[in-house]
């Protein structure tokens, strides 16, 4: 009697799991990586309506990122800065510049610029900028090296993961309370191996909250 | 199913005494037909064949992963200073709410107010705000307010309305204002007076008119006739004895808010041997300040008169020589009194000579408030408990029935109505639409060009809200506070000042006017002072003069004795709704939603009367239930006139009289149509507060009437637990006499359900030794049931209103609670408060069943809702035994602007562009198929940390955490803060032997607990009728009685003594 199924077709039963498992593990890929904030939400770079670089302003002229974003530590937003901010150098600085004369005319005319805001978090959950540089979480560590970006981008994923593996385990990520706008620490031998629960000028330990409404509210 | 006569204490007729159908209902967490998930008929079946053609759309339109939408940050041009984007600042202003000034702190968040706190410096407020207060900044955000000036319903331009002004301004000048007449509300307000006297002065031929549901009319007339141009003022703190004549003076009457807390001041018991004051009360009506009496009688209206004549006779026999024509008063007959309860009560006021005060409510005749004055000050209380101010600078006005007899004679050309809304308001017999259609112009200003004024007028100026504008404001002790507005004007509004100064001719900002009012007194430093304070005068009125009742005696001379209230002789009486007030407020959702303390009706007023005389009438006892609970309809007659409007009983009123509340019925708005009836033609202006000689009849219909007083029921379910059907009742409020309590100090615990010993079935998730540890206490002998602590919740925690026919299936969503439970014979009952939300359970039932984790506990004690978690199983709500989760059947809160596809959202409600400013930005909107409840207020709890953690060593300390409802609790009633610091006042409170635990017997280890409520009864009339305050008083508390014989302090827990052993 012939036989109905040739030979190869022992292999079937084979060859359809491992595609099978090829499938489910893409799948699995496609929905860990293309569907998460590491994907959608980092790299993110829109572009502005001012072509403000802050590789030029904290980057090369080192300026503070206290000098305006001036409210970082005493409220949740770090704030965008007024106008007049700007205003305070740019009266005498680069007045001539076309991006400069975009913002003189809104500041004449007591209109906002329209900034695109880059970190967006979900409206139900509410980040303090005070209480994490009161911890001594740097901002570059969270925002990357913003002093190298000509446009901000998107450093982190800002997903809830990503925020709980610090809640849990915050030392690696915490620096002296007065390097926290240092956007290159951790790069300089001096700080090597830095023990946030040996530093002398902390009067308390860092306990970050790990429970729902540390967060939502 | 639940035993008959079970309940001691009951929140309705129907719970008292259930049938198997409701006791059914009752155990059911929802309603029937609550769970149907659309209003229209399609069912939950069709709709989840629906919704899976639906996801197959859905899956199909997903064209491509898109990032989150674009989001503009839009940063200040120049930031004012001390501005920090997303913290919220507090500015201090001042309004009358209700007739009453008083001082705010208003929040606003980057310049949008959101919410109304009271300012701790300001006397007539002390940091609390009553519930309409609070709900005013509602107002403000309201989309169907009037956006521009209107002529005859043609939108009109702010420019028209000046030119208009001037014009007659203009004309007013030549002919000195003859034919212009102003009808004005009741305005205590420096500059307003000081613009109304320029009027006077400018035109001497112009009328002007007053008209206010609030002003106190008849008090003001009882002090003329006494000789005095002034009004009491009330010292409750200084009143040990008190007696109040239908006088709600602790609930929504005059200084409600401070004399709530004077008088809770007055009776906070901590510890053994503290003194509290004692309050009589004798009513018509079953009010708050009813409820918190240690004893109380029911009186008709008609009736107080015999009372009060009554009383001074008694006095008399006490040694206290009342200078009164007692012989005239004593035509006055109260029937079916107790003479010898009378006696006592004269005692025991004539026993606190200088420290007992007797206060009258408003409704009734001038001549009863100097009678009132007289007997103060023959107790001696002038000066100590209660004293005269003077008022100044009220400008002399006509009546509203002056005013339509000038307009019948056609004696005005040009009317202007200054806020106030007459066609509605006014009595049946004053027919001020047809009046004001016989004047050439007439001038409405008010904030609804749908108003019923408004609507007949030639035009409608669109008026700015008090956050708006400016203004100033004296307060009923004299202080003077500056109203300051927190947001420019957001339509093409007016204020009243404005209006006044353009028919003067004279074009000024609300703001210049205040400025040219105080600029002689308050300039630069001082006048920035008096904005930061809320108070730009402390000084205190100037005592009105002194007392001489010969006035009085002559007008009591001239009394006309009533004829009796009884069967024949109904009595109809017109109050002031505690929400609505005249009306109002009658397009506020948050007050319409509102439960009414003793009724807990929502969205409608109704024929209130006990159960005797709707037993007599005919009417049903029960509602009739298929699918929401419809009630029998009546019609009420008086001279007459009639309404017809659904009859609802409510224990505890006096018999023979029938309530209606005014300020329903209106059409100015979405909110305000359909809800309830206007009743206002059944007055007169010879019996505006009431009536006797009213006949109600049944007539055909049924209506339905959404009071919230069975929902969310507590009690045991025997059918589930056998465990309980042996323990029996659940001691939900518990109360004892100061007297039993000082003796046997651990009865409330007694009172309680005993379980031999208690095990967790689960280890403790949380070391709860450790750390901060939040609790709360809310003192039952405190809490007066006011709602000002709902509204609050409702206003920092964007609570969404649902409407009518929700509220009728149980959706409402409130997170707290005011459970009102009845105590005793159904037509005498006692009261009690206890304000029910989430207790936060250590051993929480909701978190044991959740299947997605979407409610789990914080290390710091507390029961966290997680809304992006929550997939809407209902389990946690349907496992608390507390019942206060509550379910987001629809999106209450969906963006105008985005339209659906799908069919099933129809039902959600639309939230415009201007209602989403007065959301709270530090809490989350909640979506649909969410579940929600109080979460003690998690964003000021973490605000207080992150504070620590930023400025100190992380510890808050007790005081930085104050939930919205401990801030604004006029009683003072709420406490939060850390149970594990052992000098924090909530664990000084919880040290107390009053402090129980609601059904602690469940092991869920509550951490908000309640204080038991003390009664502190005359020992005279309590001797005599121990039953005198509540009847049958439950087991519990009747077993605590038994103590004084001696028994053991084991007495009360009879029913579980076998258990234990």
């Amino acid at each position: 009697m012939a036989q109905i199924f040739p030979k190869w077709s022992n292999y079937t039963v084979l060859a359809i799991t491992v595609k099978l498992t090829g499938v489910l593990f893409s799948l699995i890929f496609i929905f860990s990586w293309w569907f998460s904030p590491k994907y959608t939400d980092v790299g993110f770079s829109p572009e502005q309506p001012v072509a403000f670089s802050h590789k030029l302003h904290a980057g090369e002229m080192g300026m503070d990122c206290r000098y305006c974003h001036n409210t970082v530590e005493q409220a949740a937003h770090a704030a965008i800065p007024p106008t007049a901010t700007c205003m305070n150098c740019h009266k005498v600085v680069k007045t001539e510049s076309p991006e400069i004369l975009k913002v003189r005319t809104a500041h004449e005319a007591g209109k906002p610029i329209e900034w695109v805001r880059v970190h967006i978090l979900p409206d139900y959950a509410f980040f303090d900028h005070s209480v994490h540089v009161a911890a001594g979480v740097g901002c570059a560590t969270c925002h990357g090296r913003v002093d190298q970006m000509k446009r901000v981008t998107q450093h982190a994923p800002l997903s809830m993961s990503w925020c709980l593996d610090c809640h849990r385990d915050p030392s690696p990520n915490l620096r002296p309370k007065t390097e926290v706008t240092n956007m290159g620490w951790g790069t300089e031998p001096a700080f090597a191996g830095y023990n946030p629960t040996a530093d002398p000028h902390r009067t308390r330990d860092v306990q970050p909250p790990k429970h729902c409404s540390g967060c939502h509210r | 199913m639940i035993e008959k006569n079970k309940m001691t204490e009951w929140r309705s007729l129907e719970t008292r005494d259930p049938d198997a159908e409701l006791s059914a209902e009752l155990l059911n967490e929802f309603p029937e037909g609550a769970a149907e998930e659309s209003l229209t008929t399609t069912s939950r079946r069709e709709f989840m064949g629906v919704m899976g053609a639906g996801m197959a759309v859905g899956a199909g339109m997903m064209s491509g992963c898109v990032r989150k939408p674009v989001e503009h940050i839009y940063p200040y041009s120049n930031r004012p200073e001390h501005t920090i984007p997303g913290r919220p600042k507090y500015f201090a202003t001042s309004i009358p709410v209700g007739g009453v000034v008083s001082g705010f702190l208003i929040e606003s968040h980057d310049g949008r107010p959101t919410k109304l706190e009271g300012n701790p410096d300001h006397p007539t407020s002390l940091g609390a705000a009553s519930a309409q207060a609070q709900a005013s900044v509602l107002d403000l955000y309201d989309p169907e307010r009037a956006t521009t000036p209107s002529t005859s319903g043609v939108e009109s331009t702010l420019a028209d309305v000046d030119t208009l002004l001037a014009g007659i301004a203009a004309k007013a000048v030549g002919n000195k204002g003859e034919g212009l007449a102003l009808l004005v509300e009741s305005r205590p307000s420096p500059t307003y007076e000081r613009l109304l006297g320029v009027v006077k002065s400018t035109y001497p031929m112009a009328a002007i008119y007053r008209d206010d549901a609030t002003e106190r009319v008849n008090a003001r007339a009882g002090m003329a006739l006494m000789g005095l141009t002034g009004l009491p003022f009330l010292h409750v703190d200084q009143a040990t004895t008190i007696l109040a004549i239908d006088s709600d003076f602790i609930g929504y009457e005059g200084e409600a808010v401070v004399n709530a807390r004077h008088f809770a001041d007055g009776r906070r018991v901590v510890k053994p041997g503290d003194s509290m004051n004692r309050l009589y009360v004798i009513e018509p009506t079953f009010s708050i300040t009813g409820a918190m009496a240690d004893h109380r009688q029911r009186c008709a209206s008609s009736d107080v008169g015999g009372f009060v004549s009554s009383l001074v006779a008694a006095l008399a026999k006490h040694g206290v020589t009342v200078d009164l024509d007692v012989a005239a008063l004593a035509t006055q007959k109260v029937r079916d009194f107790d003479e010898k309860w009378i006696a006592d009560l004269a005692g025991d006021l004539a026993g606190a000579t200088g420290q007992s005060l007797v206060v009258i409510g408003e409704r009734h005749p001038a001549v009863l408030h100097a009678a009132v004055a007289v007997i103060n000050d023959a107790l001696g209380g002038t000066g100590k408990t209660v004293s005269y101010l003077a008022e100044s600078g009220v400008t002399e006005a006509g009546t509203l029935s002056d005013l339509v007899s000038g307009m019948n004679a056609s004696k005005v050309d040009t009317l202007v109505v200054l806020g106030g809304n007459p066609v509605y308001t006014a009595t049946g017999d004053l027919d001020v639409k047809t009046a004001m259609a016989k004047v050439a112009t007439t001038i409405v200003v008010s904030s609804y060009a749908k108003d019923e004024t408004a609507a007949v007028a030639t035009w409608h100026v669109a008026a700015s809200h008090y956050l708006e504008s400016w203004g100033d404001w004296t307060a009923s002790d004299g202080t003077v506070s500056v109203q300051q507005p927190l947001i420019a004007p957001i339509f093409k509004t007016r204020s009243e000042l404005e209006i006044l100064s353009a028919l003067l001719g004279k074009s000024a900002t609300s703001h210049e006017l205040v400025v040219e009012t105080w600029e002689d007194r308050l300039s630069g430093k001082t006048w920035r002072k008096a904005l930061h304070d809320g108070v730009a005068v402390a000084a205190k009125r100037a005592p009105a003069g002194t007392l001489a009742s010969a006035g009085l005696n002559k007008a009591l001379a001239g009394l006309k004795t009533p004829t009796a209230v009884s069967a024949t002789n109904l009595e109809v009486n017109f109050v002031l709704d505690t929400k609505l007030v005249d009306g109002r407020n009658a397009n506020n959702g948050w007050l319409q939603e509102l439960p009414d303390s003793m009724t807990k009706l929502t969205w409608d007023n109704a024929a209130l009367m006990n159960v005797k005389t709707a037993g007599r009438l005919g009417i049903n006892k029960t509602p009739k239930r298929s699918g929401v609970k419809t009630y029998d309809m009546v019609e009420v007659s008086v001279a007459g006139r009639s309404v017809k409007l659904a009859a609802f009983i409510s224990p505890g009123l006096a018999d023979d009289t029938i309530f209606l509340n005014l300020g329903y019925g209106r059409t100015n708005g979405d909110i305000a149509t359909g809800a309830g009836v206007a009743v206002n033609v059944l007055r007169t202006q010879a019996a505006s507060a009431f009536a006797g000689g009213a006949t109600v009849k049944t007539v055909s219909g049924r209506y339905p009437l959404a009071s919230t007083q069975d929902h969310w029921f507590m009690g045991p379910d025997p059918d589930e637990s056998p465990l309980f059907a042996e323990l029996g009742e659940r001691p939900l409020v518990r109360e004892i006499t100061q007297d039993d309590y000082e003796k046997h100090p651990d009865a409330i615990d007694h009172m309680g359900v005993h379980t031999p010993h208690q095990e967790n079935l689960w280890p403790d998730v949380q070391d709860y030794s450790k750390g901060q540890q939040w609790g709360m206490t809310i003192d039952l002998n405190s809490c007066t049931g006011c709602n000002a602590c709902a509204i609050a919740c409702q206003s920092e925690n964007n609570i969404s209103i649902v409407r009518k026919e929700r509220v009728l299936k149980g959706r409402e969503m409130h997170w707290i609670r005011m459970d009102r439970y009845y105590r005793g014979e159904p037509d005498n009952p006692t009261a009690v408060f206890q304000p029910m939300a989430c207790v936060h359970c250590e051993n929480a039932p909701c978190e044991a069943v959740c299947p997605v984790g979407a409610t789990a506990h914080s290390p710091d004690g507390m029961n966290d809702m997680v809304y992006n978690r929550c997939v809407g199983t209902r389990y946690c709500s349907n496992n608390c035994p507390y019942k206060v989760r509550r379910f987001n059947y629809f999106a209450y809160n969906r963006d105008e602007t985005v339209t659906s596809v799908n069919p099933f959202l129809a039902d959600d409600e639309k939230l415009s562009e201007i209602q989403k400013m007065q959301k709270n930005p530090d809490v989350t909107i909640r979506f649909r198929g969410v579940m929600e409840k109080c979460t003690y207020c998690v964003q000021r709890v973490n605000q207080a940390k992150i504070e620590a953690k930023v400025t100190g060593d992380g510890v808050v300390k007790d005081g930085d955490i104050v939930p919205a409802c401990q801030q604004t609790c006029p009683a003072g009633a709420i406490v939060f803060g850390d149970q594990n610091d052992p000098t924090s006042r909530v664990s000084i409170l919880k040290k107390q032997a009053r402090d129980y635990e609601v059904l602690g017997e469940l092991n869920n280890r509550a951490r908000t607990t309640y204080l038991a409520r003390l009664r502190n009864p005359n020992p005279a009339i309590e001797k005599r009728s121990p039953s005198s305050h509540g009847g049958d008083h439950g087991e519990a508390v009747a077993a605590a009685h038994v103590g004084d014989a001696g028994h053991g302090t084991h007495a009360v827990d009879q029913h579980t003594e076998e258990k234990h052993d």
